[in-house]
């Protein structure tokens, strides 16, 4: 009760001042007796026109399995806003696991006023009305004046979110960029083994295979059993670890972790197949030579994630793709293993590693304002809230300030690890369960947070691995933009992709695991063809040509 | 065929060599049988010895016969979580008020399609043999049940698999062939409707098939997920395979699913569902496997007969 | 003539009459579960048209476009439309003719089982993997079978056979390895039906052929089969009438990139269609299309059975 009136009260001062403007929002210190937010910063202008008379909104929620709180308006950051806008958010938490059917049911039946992580672009192309459209008399630009200036300083950050239709219907949530999702899986090699073997991480493929026969001859691992290592171990069943990052030594790469993102490149602004190339035919050979060999472990393709992290548990492994490594193993294991940088193959054009430099790694449609709400720029003053301040979209992402993250001496934001941590309530835990992570308004890239060796070291450590391979990552010139296309475009992408990566998929299992002759060669070339790689790639070529 | 012909044998030696033969099947039965259920018991205790062990040895093919790195850590997990209790809760009024529902309706339509002289019995049963083909698909079927105002009850939830085809058309088999027209006729003569012969005739010698009817259902609403999941929003009423399936699911395709940026959440939640994993599938799946033991005397030989004559 | 035409179709009338006059009472034993098939079942069946349209939840099913065939036509034109046609029918077929005798074999040498302690145990134990799930399941035949570590590579190796064979990356195996785990996974519990219906036998009729000489064997085939007979059939069209639906879930998840040229089927397709984006119509026009070659199946597989075994649907 006593904060309502503070509020009312602090509300009614605010429309008094708001003739000379600038001064602004009610601090979130005012109430958070917990909180030690963010007192000594100025409050930009919120824009904010009404006074924040109490209105409830229906925002469906996406609930994270590691959020142990149910109660999503028991987070800081909801209670901050609530307070500042008079917005009530009542949740609807849906599980990420039953998202998919929900959210078209919701689609079909009860719209909610807003989705919060929820929707993708398909569902928005494909239920375009159901969805408000911000770009409509400048709402977002009137209504949600901080986060519409953070969208004009992104490159391209405005035309990201516009359909072709001249039409906004999501706001982004998420980082913009993040260094450390730049690359992908990075290889990491066991050095207690390489310093055993007397061998140094090699450079080129020659050397590559050199080092995984050693791995395979002696025992490494010193348990008795010269038999049980397995030297190179990528894993289908894991998101980083799949085959095609094996091609990057044949400069074949794609922005994004999964196979089906290296079967095209862009080489001077043209878009190119890759699995046609003389270089993934050298690949392909390489790899079944290390199968024969035994030196790549060909249950590769079938074994499910639990074999594969069990493989690594059990210090079997030599080397493999990884985001980091303490996160496969024991940090004891996993300060064994080392990055390993670029690997040239001499009959390839150069390495180049999967992932992309600087690319945009927010949520497109992070959060969406359905047409059924009546008031869309309350709703968007509140979103807009928690993008007025820097130590806001943290207290959004991390929870209260001096727990996750805090600011240093020179007013720079670090992450740091929170007290009262146990190996049952980890960090991530904590972040989904006080905060949103991945799901509160963008944040830029240079509000990004500091991270420091002896508070937040696996972050760290990521960060110091991707350093070895970033400047082989594709550059900006080289990727197609994100941008939201017509579904119908949309779907005859679709139709193409479902057969022609399965086929992919297994032409390049069977013949790494068994091998292929010039006729084999040829069968493929042809088959692409038949299953439409040609026009697949043209569809990318339009794409980046702003054809749709 | 032979053995009729010979008629000069006597009958001690037929005994005898019944005797032999029996033995010989016997013999072979009692083989093959304890082969499977080696072969079946032993992935059953895998599971229940994988869920006290440690998930490296699990996972690595390490653990064979035996629990290694001993562990109640799972478990403990488990009955830590209150979501766990709140879904027994709401499994076990589903399942029984569904299995009590759906097995009177499914055999009192079971009856009426097995009477012969049923007008228009044919087109009835392509009534309902036309849905197990043809349906409207997931949205449709929510607007009904949203113009019903029953979403998100658990009226809902108990009504909403009662009747099954598949059970009806079982039931209606069994009573064709097990219930003797005559009985009918007879009870007719005797000025029997056929409420009184369904209900002091029917069920009594049906007791079999109305077994497996309880155990059909049952075990329908008990591992039933997707209509919970779709007509709940309050998580507070979701049953037990809800949950379940949420965990599962996060296990297997987690780290598959997940963006980039979030790669260390993704991590976390590979090793919390592992830990739990099997502890999981042994508490939800532990009372519903114990139903059918309780439910073997009904399908033992004679039952029937005994009780027509009884 | 059509005067005795007209005459019998009075009589017939009028015999219709009869019956449903002193049969009334059956359809209220019927009405519940007719009213709840009507409401859950056939209420919703309008969603059937949005195979022939480009559905989208948000307009609905009267909002949305008209399309004619063209998801009909998407599906037909699709290159490797019968590949999987032909391993959907391969794997399913499979299933019914390995699948379906096993569970009577099951029950009847369960059922000839004196022992009672024994009967029960077996019918509890084959019982029991049917409630182990899917997800599981997989895991534990990925790990079973590992070339590296598997238990199956081990025993074969310490038999003196071929070292480290990759069950779970052939295609060729993939038929045998889903068939015969869902055999070992679902025949005691498919076996319960059977059980039920041999517990109807009259003991009378084997006590009279133990009389006659007859050895187990030959009671179980004269008497008790012939006894289950009517049941097999039932299940045996019904079995026949959904060929062409294998769910998804399994062969996804045994799903691989050495072993999808044969573990494609239509509903893995269907699924990953739907991944990428939710193609309603699509996959209704492919679930029509498949449930109207079962029903066309069911039909016919029993008019056959009526005229060979006198035992049918309708």
């Amino acid at each position: 009760m006593k904060k309502k009136m503070l509020s009312l009260l602090l509300a009614a001062a605010l429309l008094t001042a708001s003739g000379c403007s600038n001064q602004s929002n009610p601090s979130p210190q005012a109430s958070s007796d917990d909180a030690p937010a963010s007192q000594d910063m100025s409050q930009p202008d919120s824009g904010q026109e009404a006074p924040p008379e109490k209105t409830t909104f229906k925002v469906a929620v996406i609930l994270h399995p590691l959020n142990k709180d149910e109660d999503i308006n028991n987070k800081e950051i909801y209670r901050l806003a609530e307070e500042a806008t008079g917005v009530h958010i009542e949740w609807i938490p849906i599980s990420s696991a039953d998202a998919g059917d929900k959210v078209n049911i919701m689609l079909a039946s009860d719209l909610p006023d807003a989705f919060l992580g929820l929707v993708g672009e398909t569902q928005i192309a494909n239920n375009m009305d159901s969805f408000a459209n911000l770009a409509e008399g400048d709402l977002l630009k009137t209504y949600a004046p901080h986060v519409y200036a953070d969208y004009e300083t992104i490159h391209g950050g405005l035309d990201s979110l516009t359909w072709p239709d001249g039409s906004i219907r999501s706001l982004m949530t998420g980082r913009q960029t993040s260094y450390e999702n730049d690359a992908m899986g990075i290889m990491y090699m066991n050095k207690a083994w390489l310093d055993k073997a007397g061998k140094s991480i090699p450079t080129t493929t020659e050397e590559f295979l050199d080092v995984l026969r050693a791995f395979r001859d002696g025992d490494m691992n010193g348990n008795g059993d010269a038999a049980d290592e397995i030297p190179f171990e990528p894993s289908q069943s894991d998101w980083c670890s799949q085959i095609m990052n094996a091609a990057n030594p044949w400069g074949i790469a794609g922005t994004e972790a999964s196979d089906a993102s290296a079967y095209k490149m862009v080489r001077d602004g043209k878009v190119v197949g890759t699995i046609n190339t003389p270089e993934f035919r050298s690949f392909l050979e390489f790899s079944h030579q290390m199968i024969e060999e035994g030196l790549l472990d060909m249950e590769s393709f079938s074994q499910t994630s639990e074999q594969y992290y069990a493989k690594l548990k059990g210090g079997l492994v030599g080397c493999y793709y990884s985001w980091t490594p303490n996160s496969d193993m024991s940090d004891d294991a996993a300060a064994d293993y080392v990055p390993v940088g670029p690997i040239q193959a001499p009959d390839g054009p150069g390495y180049v590693k999967t992932g992309a430099q600087d690319q945009l790694a927010a949520n497109l449609t992070g959060f969406a304002i359905t047409s059924q709400c009546a008031d869309i720029p309350r709703l968007l003053e509140w979103w807009d809230y928690m993008s007025s301040t820097t130590e806001l979209k943290y207290i959004s992402r991390f929870g209260v300030q001096g727990g996750a993250w805090d600011i240093d001496d020179n007013g720079e934001i670090y992450e740091k690890i929170p007290d009262g941590l146990t190996d049952d309530f980890t960090i991530e835990d904590y972040k989904y369960t006080y905060a949103m992570a991945d799901y509160g308004p963008l944040i830029l890239k240079s509000e990004n947070a500091n991270v420091l060796e002896d508070v937040a070291w696996t972050s760290w450590y990521r960060i110091q691995s991707v350093d070895v391979v970033h400047d082989y990552c594709i550059p900006v010139e080289n990727q197609i933009p994100t941008r939201f296309v017509d579904p119908e475009k949309t779907a005859e992408r679709t139709f193409i992709e479902t057969e022609l990566f399965s086929y992919i998929k297994n032409f390049t299992a069977t013949s790494i695991l068994e091998g292929f002759d010039d006729a084999a060669w040829d069968a493929h070339l042809e088959q692409l063809e038949a299953l439409q790689y040609s026009t697949w790639l043209q569809w990318y070529q339009d794409l980046l040509d702003k054809k749709f | 065929m032979k053995t009729y012909k010979r008629t000069n044998i006597s009958p001690a030696a037929k005994k005898r060599r019944r005797f032999t033969q029996d033995t010989l099947f016997d013999l072979i039965v009692s083989l093959l049988l304890t082969f499977i259920i080696c072969a079946c018991a032993y992935p059953i205790w895998f599971v229940l010895v994988a869920s006290f062990s440690d998930p490296a040895y699990v996972n690595s093919g390490n653990m064979l016969f035996w629990p290694k790195g001993f562990t109640l850590l799972g478990y403990r997990k488990v009955f830590e979580d209150s979501r766990i209790w709140i879904g027994y809760g709401n499994t076990l009024l589903y399942t029984l008020g569904g299995t009590a529902l759906g097995t009177l309706i499914t055999m009192m339509a079971g009856y009426a399609l097995s009477r012969k002289e049923l007008p228009f019995r044919n087109l009835l049963m392509g009534y309902f043999v036309f849905t197990m083909y043809f349906s409207g698909g997931l949205i449709p079927f929510y607007m009904v049940i949203k113009k019903l105002s029953l979403t998100n009850t658990r009226t809902l939830m108990v009504i909403i698999s009662t009747v099954a085809v598949y059970n009806i058309i079982i039931t209606r088999s069994f009573l064709e062939s097990n219930l003797p027209e005559e009985l009918r006729d007879a009870a007719r003569v005797d000025g029997c409707g056929n409420v009184r012969f369904f209900a002091k005739i029917v069920l009594p010698l049906s007791r079999a098939i109305i077994a497996v009817l309880v155990l059909y259902i049952a075990v329908a609403y008990w591992d039933s997920y997707f209509n919970p999941m779709i007509f709940l929003t309050d998580r507070s009423k979701y049953p037990l395979a809800v949950y379940l399936r949420e965990i599962l699911l996060t296990a297997g395709t987690g780290a598959a699913n997940s963006v980039a940026s979030d790669a260390e959440s993704a991590q976390r939640l590979q090793t919390m569902v592992q830990v739990i994993k099997y502890g999981v599938i042994v508490v939800s799946t532990l009372p519903i496997v114990c139903v059918y033991p309780f439910l073997q005397k009904y399908f033992m030989k004679g039952v029937m007969i005994g009780s027509i004559k009884g | 003539m059509s005067k005795s035409r007209a005459t019998i179709g009075t009589q017939r009338r009028k015999e219709l009459r009869r019956q449903l006059k002193r049969n009334y009472s059956l359809y209220f034993f019927l009405l519940p579960a007719a009213a709840l098939i009507g409401i859950f079942c056939y209420a919703p069946m309008y969603g059937i048209l949005m195979a022939f349209q480009n559905y989208s939840p948000a307009k609905g099913i009267l909002g949305s476009a008209w399309v004619g065939l063209k998801w009909f036509r998407t599906f037909f034109e699709m290159p490797r439309f019968w590949q999987i046609v032909k391993n959907t029918l391969t794997v399913s077929l499979y299933s019914l003719v390995a699948g379906f005798p096993v569970p009577i074999l099951l029950a009847l040498m369960v059922n000839s089982v004196k022992n009672t302690r024994f009967r029960k145990l077996t019918q509890t134990v084959t019982y029991m993997p049917h409630f182990i799930s899917t997800v599981v399941l997989v895991g534990m035949l990925s790990s079973f079978l590992s070339p590296r570590s598997g238990f199956l590579n081990q025993l074969i190796a310490a038999l003196g056979g071929p070292e480290g064979l990759y069950y779970m990356g052939s295609a060729k195996a993939f038929p045998h390895l889903y068939v015969w785990s869902g055999i070992w996974q679902n025949m005691g519990w498919n076996s319960i039906i059977y059980l039920a219906a041999l517990s109807a036998v009259d003991q009378e009729l084997h006590e009279a052929a133990m009389v006659d000489g007859a050895g187990k064997l030959k009671r179980i085939l004269h008497i008790d089969l012939p006894a289950i007979l009517p049941t097999m059939v039932i299940l045996l069209i019904m079995n026949a009438g959904s060929i062409m639906s294998i769910g998804y879930e399994k062969v996804y998840l045994m799903q691989n990139d050495l072993n999808v040229t044969a573990a494609e089927v239509i509903s893995t397709y269907v699924y990953k269609i739907g991944l990428g984006q939710q193609q309603y119509s699509y996959s209704a026009a492919i679930g029509l299309f498949n449930n109207g070659i079962n029903f066309i199946l069911l039909i016919i597989v029993n008019k056959i059975c009526k005229k060979i075994s006198g035992s049918s649907l309708w």
